[in-house]
């Protein structure tokens, strides 16, 4: 285990109750958005990260998945003192890039981890951006530009939003667990039209397609009783999309702070508590790598609105496997959305996010 | 003068015990020149040695005088033979590193004479062995009869009581033998010298007032 | 010999029944050879391990600590802007870039222990470096890894400091104490292996903040891509960085380090190389008795058909397997007597060139088989003159008595010739500079000094001996004359042993007259030059490497604290000198001119000090001025962060502190050079009557209550610096020894074969009535004359030794000029370890001799 990799790990993990939770602003209730001033950067809250997927798809028909998140965790200011030095701590940043290759069914992955020091990674508070060496994403109040590249593959992409922000949550806040504070301030961008350039294994493809954002700051994700979450970003055929997370309680029950939002063609929010909506695994897949076994065939209901919905992973293997860096190993991958809205067959795509499955977070031995 | 009492001498070689002389007794008067004869190995020479006091008898008494060579110490020994017994050896014996002049000093120089004495004394020995003028010359540049006159100077130069001499003539010619036997001879003659000569030669034999045969480390008195 | 397969058959036979049995005839002067080479060899060894293992662990250091770093930059002591760091990130090729920090610190409760500090960033180093943590417990967190005081150490480290994770431990980092807190243990793996572990871990923020370093960084290492050569990311950082930056890659630092280092191992090469000598003159001597007692033997032998060459291969064999076995033996020993020199010559290196940190002994099979060869090879050679002198025996000679000696007395007139040319070689040798910065022609004309004083031994001993025996002749003196009578019948076996003898004191007194020339001239030096009354330094200088500052403020607040006249701060920085890496040092020259002094080549020291200040110039060293050829007038020129620097040559000066060369500028000029603040020492100037007890105890005061600096006395200055002289030394008198111990072995060798010969002498004088005290004597006699004989040669030898090691080898390694001083208490010392050496070897033969069959002895022809 190297130093730095177990700091990470206990970074992010840390939390509810992590020390120095006191020095950072909580997440609370009646917060009001402001755009585009909230897609800048908000270090008075200790967790932060912009997150970017979407489906892509040249003239000649390949189809491509892309993730793109930048996180921010902020750091105890007592610990870097009154240090002089650039390299004192205010910020840690790390990054993740993947590309499914649907046709090929290869998934390839990035990773990177700054300390911020000398500008080498950052995000500003007065204006949209946000980067981590080459990787950045930021905009203007109408299209956002994302950039990264590693080893043969790049992405250059023009986003423009097709929907307002969809604001997740109750009264500005999106609660993780029992306690004020421990919640977040989340929103998306759920429909974004894309277009650029995708370079797969050095070759460069002009690519158009949909882009989902999310956007969150608050607390660490879980409480000490929580293993885990699945997390669906779902874009439907008719205009609609829905947000799903379920947190996975140790004893394997959904936690009773899991939700979801049903954004309607016209923007409206639609909130989705535990009881609107059901989740049921149906298909496994086991990782070679790290031993995890995920669900990678989903069956979504939504009683309310009538949906019944399968989601397939558009093929097993889309893990990132970071246990020799980050140590955070999860499921992100492009899936294949089928089913039935008002009993009439309806498919879409969206992205699975699945944690806590593979070794959860143990030092290996 | 020298007297041996049962002496016997035994060497063990490994395991093996060979006995080189056997219960001998033999009284040696002053004045007298004896011939000690018999086949090589029959222990001359172990006899001369046991009366010289440079080999010890494993059992038996060897008297020199009054003094008990056997019981001496090894330091005793080695003064005895400075001033009161002369050896002279078959291959003569010089130290190839002194002069002949040297060698026969050699005796009182270890005794710490005084330098006149020793002077003197060696003169006199030279002159007596007929080699005054030879006296700077190196034991190689002499011939082997020189070589044994030298030998017999330093062997007399102290005025020992006894004079032991192994198979002087050995390795001389007939010639040179004779010359050192008559020299040996004169000794006696003209000085009393008391002399013990091991030997095989008739012609040394003959010159001896009395001969003892040795046989097989046995003494066989004519 | 033949080659067919009865001819070989044939040789082994005759081997089996002439060596072999003499291992069994002769055990006694077997042994005795074989262990004079084992010693020759063993010294050699040791020195040879001992300094590739202290090479070893620089580049193995380097290596670990580089990890997978394909290229560095570094910036010397001026350091790196950090703010270089994005652009070199940015540069296509380099895939990453790790930035570093690092210094010497020393470990508060024991001072002299140095610990690496090495701090990096710690979310950055996965490409370069991996550091495992011991043990099973908890992970560091976040809070472990940041805090300003965290630090890890490795586990050997903790275990022999009794130190544990979560503990302290506080060190002398710049001017403070400053007490760490164990986060972590690091398990032996990359860099934790470096320096034997001695080496924590802290991450770069809190590092930068403890070493006084915010903003600047000591290297930046890189890892380039694979697709790109290393040389054109070097042309594409070459543009963009300032020119006071290298961009290398790792490994050169260790070739750097190598070079800075040759000089001191060619030193002790040279002088183990002298060891290893006097042990092959030790197997020509056992191989020249074996002739000689053999010669009977050699005579039997040709008569039934063996050739000559078959006798000259059978003792060249036999000197061969003799040194074969003993260097067989060396290298073991030599292991072993690496490990205990280690200490020494790691301290000394790491006092006077770099910190290192060396434990284990390497030995890598190239230099194990390079020592058997050289005492293998070397047995050979050695014997060859020998084995020839045996082929010449003809059948007839074979029986006659001294026929060797009297082919040796013939052939003294020619070996005193070569031994003449020798010494003219030897002589003319001196006058060629350096090759290369080494003075080879030096070492060789050593080698002539010796071999050619050789040469005279045969002949010394014959006139010896027949000086000896007129002037004792008829005198009451038998014992002496015969033991010179001895001596100069048997020059043949005897000159080899007094020329052995001859080589170990040469080096005794060679040694000894430069290392007392040498610490005279530094004595005087320091007392000439040190004037100050306290020196200030911090307390972490006193590990080499440390690179520990005073604060300008620190300067400011001295300068007026009562009492105190001036202050004069010193700055040195290692720079590259025109080619060779030296020191660019600063001081106040008004100060210096006022209250202290250098010795200058020219000119007097206020005067030139004063010049150089008002003419913007430097002074150099005596030593680089004569390596690189300058001279007062010149220009030297040099690379700073500002760029390249081109100043006049006002003074030399001469310096015994570095062996790299030296230039120093007044502080104004280095200021506006764009120079370093702070200064690395502060030397302080008392006015007259002040009281030093309350200067100290002020100064103590304005560094604060943490702080870790040294007062020292102009007195305790001047005996640290003579201190460290001697320990610089201590490796070359251990080798001073070996080589008399090996010289008294060959004289045991050639008494104990001169007892073994004259059985028969021995027995007459016995028989005659010498006592075996006399004949103790007589033995012991010889011995002396022996003694006496290499000591006379030795000694003059030894002083011609000295001045070559003064006036030609030092000066051409390290430009350093010593006042050549004679000491009678050298030959007093080399004459009662000679003599005392001689009496000590002649005794067992002595005993032998004295405990003689003298029947036996005299009854035979011999």
């Amino acid at each position: 285990m190297t130093i730095g990799a177990t700091a990470l790990l206990c970074l992010l993990l840390s939390g509810l109750g992590a020390s120095g939770e006191a020095a950072f602003r909580q997440a609370l209730p009646g917060y009001r958005f402001v755009f585009p001033r909230d897609h800048a950067s908000h270090p008075d809250f200790k967790t932060e990260w912009w997150y970017y997927s979407g489906h892509l798809h040249t003239n000649d028909g390949q189809r491509f998945g892309y993730q793109l998140t930048f996180f921010r965790v902020g750091v105890d200011p007592a610990l870097r003192g009154d240090s002089r030095s650039r390299w004192a701590v205010r910020d840690l940043y790390l990054a993740h890039f993947a590309i499914s290759d649907l046709a090929d069914r290869r998934f390839q992955y990035w990773e990177r981890r700054s300390r911020g020091a000398l500008d080498s990674a950052g995000a500003l508070t007065d204006a949209f951006k946000v980067w981590n060496g080459p990787w950045a994403a930021g905009g203007d109040g109408k299209t956002h530009h994302l950039t990264a590249s590693a080893e043969g593959y790049a992405i250059d992409l023009t986003l423009t939003p097709t929907k307002p922000p969809a604001i997740h949550g109750v009264n500005g806040v999106s609660q993780k667990a029992a306690g004020l504070g421990h919640a977040s301030h989340y929103y998306s961008l759920t429909k974004i039209a894309t277009e650029g350039t995708l370079i797969v294994a050095g070759k460069r493809l002009a690519v158009t397609g949909s882009t989902w954002m999310d956007h969150e700051f608050g607390v660490g994700q879980l409480g000490e009783s929580q293993a885990g979450w699945d997390w669906f970003s779902i874009q439907l055929d008719g205009g609609a999309e829905l947000m799903l997370y379920q947190i996975r309680r140790a004893d394997g029950r959904p936690d009773p702070y899991s939700s979801g939002s049903l954004i309607r063609p016209d923007g409206r929010v639609e909130h989705l508590p535990l009881n609107a909506f059901s989740l049921t695994p149906q298909e496994f897949w086991q990782s070679p790598k790290s031993g995890g076994r995920y669900p990678i065939r989903w069956r979504i209901q939504v009683p309310s609105r009538r949906l019944d919905l399968s989601v397939r992973a558009a093929f097993p293997d889309q893990e990132l496997d970071t246990r020799g860096s980050t140590l955070v190993t999860y499921w992100e991958g492009s899936v294949a959305i089928s089913g039935t809205a008002d009993n009439r067959p309806i498919t879409g795509v969206g992205y699975l996010e699945m944690t806590g499955y593979a070794a959860p977070f143990r030092q290996p031995l | 003068m020298i007297r041996l009492q049962q002496v016997s001498k035994i060497y063990s070689l490994g395991h093996v015990e060979v006995p080189a002389l056997d219960r001998v007794t033999l009284a040696v008067e002053p004045g007298e020149f004896v011939a000690l004869v018999g086949p090589s190995g029959c222990g001359k020479s172990t006899l001369l040695n046991l009366m010289a006091g440079i080999d010890r008898p494993t059992s038996g008494e060897v008297w020199l005088e009054r003094e008990r060579l056997d019981c001496l110490s090894d330091e005793r020994l080695a003064r005895l033979r400075r001033t009161q017994i002369g050896i002279v050896y078959q291959f003569f014996n010089l130290l190839p590193t002194l002069t002949a002049k040297e060698n026969v000093a050699l005796p009182l120089l270890l005794d710490g004479r005084r330098r006149g004495e020793v002077e003197q004394r060696v003169e006199r020995g030279l002159q007596r062995v007929g080699l005054t003028r030879r006296a700077e010359h190196w034991p190689h540049e002499l011939s082997g009869g020189e070589q044994q006159r030298v030998a017999i100077a330093r062997a007399i130069v102290a005025g020992p009581r006894v004079v032991l001499a192994d198979e002087p003539t050995g390795n001389l010619d007939s010639v040179a033998g004779g010359a050192v036997l008559d020299l040996l001879e004169e000794l006696h003659r003209e000085q009393g010298q008391t002399i013990v000569l091991a030997t095989h030669s008739p012609e040394a034999v003959k010159r001896a007032g009395r001969v003892v045969h040795l046989r097989d480390g046995r003494l066989e008195e004519f | 010999m033949g080659g067919s397969k009865s001819s070989n058959v044939h040789t082994w036979s005759v081997i089996r029944l002439t060596i072999l049995r003499q291992l069994r005839t002769n055990p006694v002067r077997v042994l005795v050879t074989v262990t004079g080479v084992a010693i020759g060899v063993a010294a050699f060894t040791a020195i040879q391990a001992t300094n590739e293992s202290v090479l070893h662990s620089f580049t193995q250091a380097i290596d670990l600590v580089a990890g997978r770093a394909t290229l560095e930059i570094t910036g010397g002591e001026a350091g790196i802007d950090e703010r270089l760091l994005p652009a070199v990130q940015q540069i296509d090729g380099v895939s990453a870039a790790a930035p570093i920090v690092q210094t010497v610190a020393s470990v508060a409760e024991q001072p002299g222990e140095a610990l690496l500090l090495l701090g990096v960033d710690l979310f950055a180093e996965n490409p370069f470096r991996e550091y495992r943590l011991a043990g099973s417990d908890r992970p560091p967190g976040i809070e472990d890894l940041l805090s300003l005081d965290a630090i890890f150490v490795t586990t050997t480290f903790a275990e022999a400091h009794g130190l544990r994770k979560g503990g302290h431990l506080t060190l002398l980092v710049g001017m403070r104490r400053q007490r760490f807190s164990i986060k972590g243990l690091l398990a032996p793996q990359g860099p934790a292996r470096a320096f034997d572990g001695n080496i924590a871990i802290l991450d770069i923020a809190a590092a930068q903040a403890a070493f006084g370093r915010i903003g600047r960084l000591d290297r930046i290492d890189l890892v380039t891509r694979e697709q790109v050569s290393p040389d054109e990311i070097r042309t594409r950082l070459a543009k963009l960085l300032p020119p006071h930056l290298t961009v290398q890659r790792p490994d050169r630092r260790g070739r750097q380090v190598e070079k800075m280092l040759r000089a001191f191992r060619l030193n002790l090469t040279a002088l183990s190389a002298i060891a290893l000598l006097v042990s092959l003159f030790l197997v020509y001597n056992a191989v020249s008795l074996s002739v000689l007692e053999r010669r009977r033997q050699i005579g039997i032998l040709r008569s039934l058909g063996l050739t000559r060459g078959a006798v000259a291969a059978l003792f060249a064999a036999e000197g061969t397997a003799l040194g074969l076995l003993g260097s067989l033996l060396g290298v073991g020993g030599g292991l072993l007597l690496g490990r205990s020199l280690l200490r020494g010559v790691s301290q000394t290196v790491s006092t006077l060139y770099a910190y290192l940190r060396v434990d284990a002994i390497q030995a890598g099979p190239v230099l194990l088989l390079t020592a058997l060869g050289l005492g293998g090879a070397g047995a050979l050679l050695a014997s060859i003159a020998p084995a020839y002198a045996a082929s010449r025996i003809a059948p007839k000679d074979a029986m006659q008595i001294g026929s060797f000696e009297r082919t040796w007395i013939r052939r003294s007139h020619r070996i005193l010739l070569v031994g003449l040319l020798l010494l003219a070689a030897a002589f003319l040798l001196t006058r060629p500079g350096p090759v290369g910065g080494a003075p080879l022609f030096g070492y060789l004309s050593l080698a002539c000094l010796i071999f050619g004083v050789a040469c005279f031994t045969p002949r010394l001993l014959r006139l010896t001996g027949t000086g000896i025996h007129l002037l004792c002749r008829g005198r009451r003196a038998p014992l002496l004359t015969l033991a010179a009578g001895t001596l100069s019948s048997q020059v043949g076996r005897s000159a080899v042993a007094v020329a052995a003898m001859m080589t170990a004191v040469a080096m005794l007194v060679g040694l000894t007259l430069m290392i007392g020339s040498f610490r005279r001239t530094v004595e005087l030096w320091v007392e000439q030059t040190i004037r100050a009354d306290l020196i200030v330094s911090p307390a972490a200088r006193f590990v080499k490497g440390s690179d520990a500052t005073l604060s300008d403020s620190f300067i400011e607040s001295a300068a007026r604290v009562p009492g105190i006249a001036a202050v004069d701060p010193f700055i040195g920085q290692r720079v590259e000198l025109m080619g060779h890496e030296g020191l660019l040092a600063t001081g106040d020259f008004e100060v210096v001119a006022h209250y202290g002094r250098l010795l200058f080549r020219q000119g007097e020291s206020a005067a030139v000090m004063r010049r150089a200040k008002a003419e913007d110039g430097v002074i150099i060293s005596e030593s680089l001025a004569l390596s690189r050829g300058l001279t007062e007038g010149d220009r030297v020129s040099f690379v700073l962060p500002s760029g390249r620097i081109e100043l006049p040559i006002t003074g030399v000066f001469y310096d015994y502190s570095t062996d790299g060369g030296k230039v120093v500028m007044d502080r104004k000029l280095w200021t506006r050079l764009g120079g370093d603040h702070g200064a690395d020492m502060v030397a302080i100037y008392l006015q007259p009557g002040a009281d030093e007890a309350a200067v100290r105890r002020q100064l103590l005061a304005i560094a604060g209550t943490d702080s870790a600096i040294a007062l020292n006395s102009n007195r305790a200055l001047k005996a640290r610096v003579l201190e460290i002289f001697d320990n610089a030394f201590a490796v070359a008198r251990a080798l001073e020894l070996i080589a008399i111990v090996v010289g008294v072995l060959g004289i045991f060798n050639v008494l104990w074969a001169s007892v073994l010969s004259r059985q028969r002498e021995i027995g007459i004088l016995r028989s005659v009535g010498a006592t075996k005290a006399q004949l103790v004597r007589v033995i012991l006699g010889e011995a002396g004359l022996l003694g006496l004989l290499a000591e006379l040669l030795g000694l003059l030898a030894g002083i011609a030794l000295s001045l070559i090691l003064i006036h030609v080898i030092n000066k051409q390694s390290f430009g350093w000029t010593i006042q050549f001083q004679f000491s009678w208490w050298v030959v007093v010392k080399s004459s009662i370890i000679a003599l005392g050496a001689a009496l000590l070897a002649g005794y067992l033969p002595a005993r032998q001799a004295a405990r003689l069959n003298i029947p036996a002895a005299v009854a035979y022809e011999g």
